[in-house]
């Protein structure tokens, strides 16, 4: 429950920050929103590798259990 | 950035923005606007010292003592002002080393001074366009600093006055949007500079929500445990953090319409058109 909430709440906020990264790279409208969803794919892969990567070294160097 | 011809500069305009950044006035200055520059000087210092005074220098005293260094208020928006910044480091420190209450104005002290260095910021990219024209070829725009502080004091208002709605409003809702779910997720604890002192600066950036919010629900009472404390501060600071990309969006549009000379008068029709394209991506 308490790991939904988190990914729920990253979820949130890397939409926001997509969103209006978005914006930034394109002056126009149009080809700004239609980028949100593969921008956003794109941000929630590469944060799953890294926290894949981290995971994965994590047990392997760190585990103290 | 746009580009302008040497001729047709008054100085060097990263010069000029690093002395507004020192001194308030002193970019000015150093680009012939003495009489701006000295009423930036008086406005922004003027507006340091009142919440210097009103503090008695202890706006720094709100920093946990673990955090406490030469650059910890590098991060805060009195470093906007570096000069009166590093005065007030060297005169008052980080406040008494004894637990004294706070001076009753001490918010809006600590407002005054953050304030000041906000705006020094707007006096500093101010300078840097004196540096590089100081006459605009295109006056019928308005001025870029003007957008610019629009688009600080509220979400998406920069966009708007441009006229480009659309985009105003998916802005004004996205960090309006984030900013009161993370002040909802904090129990407004978030509305504190004492409480959350970094957060608090990051949110700054926000202008006037953040602002308004602080003054009609700041520092709420904490009866009971927060389980998403952390996200409801992470939230409001990226709202504000975030509006710097938006006002960042807004200047370089701004600042095209600005120096882009007037229609039919260069053969080129890119810097003739008033309205962005896809090639107008903002530096």
């Amino acid at each position: 429950m308490r790991l939904g909430a988190h990914l729920g709440f990253f979820l949130v906020l890397s939409l926001a920050i997509v969103i209006l990264s978005a914006f930034y790279s394109e002056a126009e409208d149009g080809p700004a929103l239609r980028s949100v969803p593969r921008r956003y794919a794109v941000f929630i892969g590469a944060c799953a590798i890294v926290a894949g990567t981290m995971l994965v070294l994590e047990h392997v160097f760190v585990a103290v259990g | 950035m746009v580009e302008t011809r040497t001729a047709e500069r008054r100085g060097d305009p990263n010069v000029a923005a690093l002395l507004t950044w020192f001194l308030p006035g002193a970019g000015h200055l150093y680009v012939g606007r003495g009489g701006l520059g000295l009423l930036a000087f008086c406005a922004l210092e003027g507006l340091y010292l009142l919440g210097w005074f009103l503090s008695d220098g202890r706006t720094f005293e709100y920093l946990d003592p673990e955090l406490r260094g030469p650059l910890a208020t590098l991060l805060t928006p009195e470093a906007g002002n570096l000069g009166a910044m590093l005065f007030h480091l060297k005169s008052s420190g980080f406040g008494s080393a004894e637990a004294v209450p706070f001076p009753r104005w001490m918010v809006l002290a600590s407002f005054c001074s953050a304030l000041s260095g906000i705006l020094n910021l707007f006096v500093a990219a101010h300078a840097h366009l004196e540096a590089r024209a100081g006459q605009p070829l295109s006056p019928a725009g308005p001025h870029p600093v003007r957008m610019l502080a629009a688009a600080w004091l509220f979400p998406g208002l920069g966009h708007w006055l441009q006229g480009r709605r659309l985009r105003a409003a998916i802005v004004c809702v996205v960090l309006l949007g984030l900013f009161v779910l993370g002040t909802w997720l904090a129990a407004g604890t978030n509305l504190s500079r004492e409480r959350h002192f970094y957060y608090w600066s990051g949110q700054f950036l926000l202008g006037g929500p953040a602002l308004l919010l602080e003054e009609l629900a700041g520092n709420p009472r904490v009866t009971g445990e927060l389980s998403w404390v952390d996200v409801g501060l992470l939230y409001a600071c990226m709202a504000g953090l975030l509006n710097v990309l938006t006002m960042l969006d807004v200047w370089g549009v701004a600042e095209r319409r600005w120096l882009a000379p007037p229609r039919g008068s260069l053969p080129d029709p890119a810097l003739a058109s008033p309205s962005p394209t896809s090639s107008e991506v903002p530096a």
